[in-house]
């Protein structure tokens, strides 16, 4: 590898207002995980002080940093390794399952050391990756029926580890990085309504069969959360009320009732959208979406514009993985969809699920600098 | 290339819509919907909390609480959000009090809002109160509620003016009638609380409570608890010695003839304020009959034929209108016949030439007899009339006098006859029968109360003035301000000829000087009275003042059933021996 020209080409195709969104909405995520456990009259100095908003700002400075390194170096490297990322990924997968510990019902995390490692959010960019690397491989077809066996396989496996955590949000996470990949692979209209019929019908048969009962309360609950006004329902309804009570201009930053006398559940980390919709209103609501929807369709057009097909993939994985994790995790907040314990990607508190998205990102901004023409 | 191209904008505008979508719905909710969330964030965190103001005392004339405030301890349990602590206060409760875990668990759920500590024991004494602290560390949540409870500490003295409360307000009686008083103002005050329901700052919003005033009465507790105690001992003497089994009940007054102040009213059978109507109140041992049973306050809201105490009230019509002179002789043979009824002497004894002293020592009924045919009814009537013994207990304004002395049943106001009523009674003739007239003259036939009696005897003390009886004396705030203070109030001034008053007062010297009052140290006026009840023993009764020169106390006493009123001169004795501190 000649680095200096390496370089230069890099630098020229380096996507720099991707990576200011990147920072903009990362640097926005921590002033709200600040937010979510600080009130009142709130200076740098008590945000500095707090337990949080440090640990959080540690994740960004070294998720940043990595980010950037990451992105200078050909994602391509990356394909040699697939097969030892896939299998870490599963074995952190299993592991957990035995030795993890618990959270609302299910195995979610190691502790290691500092940190607590969720292992699920490092699948979820791992498939990306992995998924996006078999589908890149040369000669490979989605036409048949026999051609889509392999990359199902090769998704199934961890999803049912992650299903028997039992962590459902996750494993839908990796139906939805999938199917666009092989969407875009090229995966015929009519498998692809063959499939949706078929996974349907597996939904229903598995909310009435396989589902334990916890998870199914979770799921309808949200439909009618006064059912269980003190249980399941409570949380959904205090995120309601505090969005909603933000209205157009918010409650102000620091200032959500709601949010600060603790009738929020889990705000800081899958609940922290009902912060921002308390506290900066309908207008600061929206237009964080609109920054990140620009971030998402920024993603796809480097994919569009990538010099390979593992490049593209790529970018459609992370871009899926993103706007999934988005709507289910907003729209969980409003009551729109069911409460999964999915967190809201570079925004919720924690380290794993910001570390693997970063990741992702960083691969994408990757793909944008070793692309070989121009878009711009 | 062509088909990724068109399946890549596929996903962008899949993107676009999902966000569009999540925007619109945040549009509904914050914009559309967003003031009554807001308004939804408000009732969860502010909180408005009663302030129930301290109800005033009602306190006696020599200084006893007879209604006063004390703690009620309630165990209250805030519900913990961590569940292992909650079952630990639930199993540590369920052992200290008792109680099934269960139970515990019900009442949890039964109080509705989360968080908000719910009561599960109420009304527990200051021993559990303690032992529960000294756990408190082992009971997380482990709140004590202080609630103030209404109690009368005197118990069953004046239950019946006291009154009481239903759901902390006056319902009955002083409690009642002063309730504007007594009550204060409650005040508020709006919390900002957080999810687990406890306050995070000073009230957003309040007002302090206004505590009642104090009720000072004329009523002396004392003498008030003396009387009950003679009362209820010669009750027992009357049943046991004299074999009248229906003289369980009755009424005393003792007022203070100078002012009009109501120093003691007992009601006898009395009752326990404090007891609920329910488990209440009478005697187990109390006869069956209605009459003897009842509860109704004897002194004021039940009338009765007054007998011989009546015979002043005719002595003093016939003396102003010169239907006889002081020293007038009458002869008296023990049985005669006046206006064409035969009317008998008590054990038919014949007195000879008796003057009007003389008439009242030995309580003649002949001459009384005659002296009410002399007077005649409608001359009667208005001296019945003078000493405000038409009105309901005496004066003008029945509600008036009712208020201030704490009643609120005028349900007998009806009964009790106007002087037109009287004096149509007259004009149609048709509604009496022979020896009505005179049967009346010597209190054989009109009922009065025993406060109507009182109020008639003071009269006769103070020489005519009738006052207003009342029993509150001053009200006092907390600040120990006088809000509102009664002097004594003139309803009417009878210019009884003093020769006439004299001669009656005289008589009644005599009459009450018999060995019961032999060894007083000072002379006292009575008179006794024994009112017959068609099928029924006897009532006793006993009215006078003392001491003779400068009354200070006038008393009327009425026993039910108690027979001769002799009998009643006993009570008589304790009041005086009480008030005068003798013995």
């Amino acid at each position: 590898m000649e680095v200096t020209s390496l370089d230069k080409k890099v630098i020229k195709n380096y996507n720099w207002p991707l990576l200011l969104l990147i920072i903009a909405i990362s640097l926005f995520g921590l002033l709200m995980v600040g937010a979510s456990t600080e009130s009142g009259d709130v200076t740098l100095a008590t945000l500095f002080s707090s337990h949080y908003f440090t640990r959080q700002l540690i994740f960004l400075v070294v998720g940043l940093a990595g980010m950037f390194i990451l992105s200078l170096i050909d994602y391509n490297e990356w394909r040699h390794f697939v097969i030892p990322i896939y299998l870490f990924c599963l074995a952190l997968l299993v592991l957990v399952i035995f030795k993890g510990h618990q959270a609302g019902g299910s195995q979610r995390w190691i502790s290691v050391g500092f940190f607590n490692l969720q292992p699920s959010e490092l699948a979820k960019v791992g498939l990306v990756i992995t998924l996006s690397a078999v589908m890149a491989k040369e000669g490979r077809t989605v036409d048949s029926w026999s051609d889509l066996i392999i990359p199902f396989v090769h998704v199934a496996l961890p999803m049912f580890v992650v299903f028997m955590q039992p962590d459902l949000g996750t494993s839908l996470v990796f139906v939805a990085i999938t199917v666009p990949i092989l969407f875009v692979a090229g995966m015929r209209w009519l498998h692809l309504g063959v499939l949706s019929v078929g996974s349907i019908i597996a939904s229903v048969f598995a909310f009435l069969f396989v589902l334990k009962p916890y998870q199914k309360s979770r799921l309808i609950i949200f439909r009618d959360p006064s059912q269980d006004y003190f249980g399941d329902g409570w949380q959904i309804i205090q995120s309601k009320i505090a969005i909603g009570s933000g209205q157009f201009r918010g409650r102000g930053l620091f200032q959500g009732t709601q949010n600060h006398l603790d009738f929020l559940p889990e705000k800081h980390t899958d609940f922290i959208f009902s912060v921002v919709g308390e506290e900066l209103g309908f207008i600061g609501a929206a237009l964080f979406l609109l920054v990140y929807l620009l971030m998402i369709l920024q993603i796809l057009r480097v994919g569009m514009s990538a010099k390979d097909s593992f490049g593209r993939y790529l970018c459609i994985g992370v871009a899926s993985m993103l706007i999934f994790q988005v709507l289910v995790n907003v729209g969980m907040t409003i009551s729109i969809m069911p409460v999964t314990g999915i967190p809201l990607p570079l925004i919720s508190y924690g380290g794993s699920s910001f570390l693997a998205t970063i990741v992702g990102l960083g691969l994408v901004l990757s793909v944008s600098a070793h692309r070989d023409t121009s878009i711009f | 290339m062509n088909q990724v191209k068109l399946r890549m904008t596929i996903l962008r505008l899949v993107t676009v819509c999902i966000v569009g979508i999540l925007i619109y719905n945040l549009f509904h909710i914050q914009v559309i919907e967003g003031r009554n969330w807001a308004d939804m964030a408000d009732n969860n965190r502010f909180r408005h909390l009663e302030i129930t103001a301290p109800r005033g005392k009602i306190i006696s004339s020599d200084g006893v609480e007879l209604a006063a405030n004390i703690p009620r301890y309630d165990v209250a349990l805030a519900d913990e959000q961590d569940s292992i602590k909650r079952e630990q206060a639930i199993d540590m409760l369920s052992q200290l009090l008792d109680l099934d875990v269960e139970d515990i668990q019900d009442r949890l759920a039964k109080a509705g809002a989360r968080f908000k500590p719910a009561v599960i024991e109420s009304n527990v004494d200051f021993e559990t109160v303690l032992m529960l602290e000294e756990h408190r560390h082992l009971i997380p949540g482990l709140e004590i509620q202080t609630v103030p409870q209404r109690v009368y500490p005197q118990k069953t003295v004046l239950a019946h003016v006291l009154g009481r409360l239903i759901d902390g307000r006056g319902a009955e009686g002083l409690e009642y009638q002063w309730e504007e008083h007594l009550g204060g103002k409650d005040g508020f005050s709006v919390v900002q609380v957080n999810a687990a329901g406890r306050p995070v700052e000073d009230p957003v919003n309040s007002q302090p409570a206004v505590p009642g005033s104090d009720l000072h009465l004329t009523i002396d507790a004392g003498l008030q608890q003396a009387i009950q105690e003679s009362m209820q001992r010669v009750l027992e003497k009357l049943r046991e010695n004299y074999d009248l089994e229906d003289a369980w009940s009755g009424g005393v007054v003792v007022t203070d003839p100078n002012t009009g102040s109501v120093l003691a009213m007992v009601s006898e059978p009395s009752f326990d304020n404090n007891k609920k109507y329910s488990s209440s109140a009478w005697d187990a041992n109390l006869p069956e009959s209605s009459r003897v049973r009842s509860l109704s306050d004897r002194t004021i809201n039940t009338r009765s034929v007054v007998g011989s105490t009546f015979k002043m009230l005719t002595g003093m019509a016939a003396l102003e209108n010169g239907h006889v002179t002081p020293n007038e002789r009458i002869y008296d043979p023990g049985v005669k016949d006046v206006a064409g009824f035969t009317v008998r002497n008590y054990g038919r004894s014949a007195y000879g030439n008796i003057d009007m002293r003389r008439a009242l020592q030995v309580s003649s009924n002949v001459y009384f007899g005659t002296m009410g045919n002399r007077v005649g009814r409608e001359q009667l009537y208005e001296y019945i009339d003078k000493f405000g013994m038409t009105g309901l207990a005496m004066g003008d304004s029945d509600e008036n006098v009712l208020k201030n002395a704490g009643f609120t049943d005028l349900s007998r106001g009806e009964q009790v006859y106007s002087l037109d009523y009287y004096k149509d009674r007259i004009k149609r003739g048709t509604s009496f029968y022979p020896g009505d007239l005179v049967q009346s003259a010597y209190g054989q036939r009109n009922e009065f109360t025993v406060m109507q009696m009182a109020n008639y005897v003071s009269m006769l003390a103070n020489g005519g003035t009738h006052y207003r009886p009342h029993i509150v004396r001053e009200i006092v705030d907390a600040n120990g301000e006088t809000v509102e203070l009664f002097p004594p109030e003139v309803l009417a001034e009878q210019d009884f000829d003093s020769d006439a008053v004299l001669a009656i007062r005289e008589g009644m010297r005599a009459a009450a000087s018999g060995s019961r009052f032999r060894d007083l140290p000072f002379a006292i006026a009575g008179k006794t009275g024994t009112a017959e009840e068609w099928g029924w023993d006897n009532h006793a009764w006993w009215v006078g003042y003392a001491p003779y020169d400068e009354p200070e106390i006038a008393i009327a006493i009425h026993l039910d059933y108690g027979g001769l009123g002799l009998r009643s001169e006993e009570v008589a004795r304790d009041i005086i021996d009480y008030y005068f501190d003798l013995e």
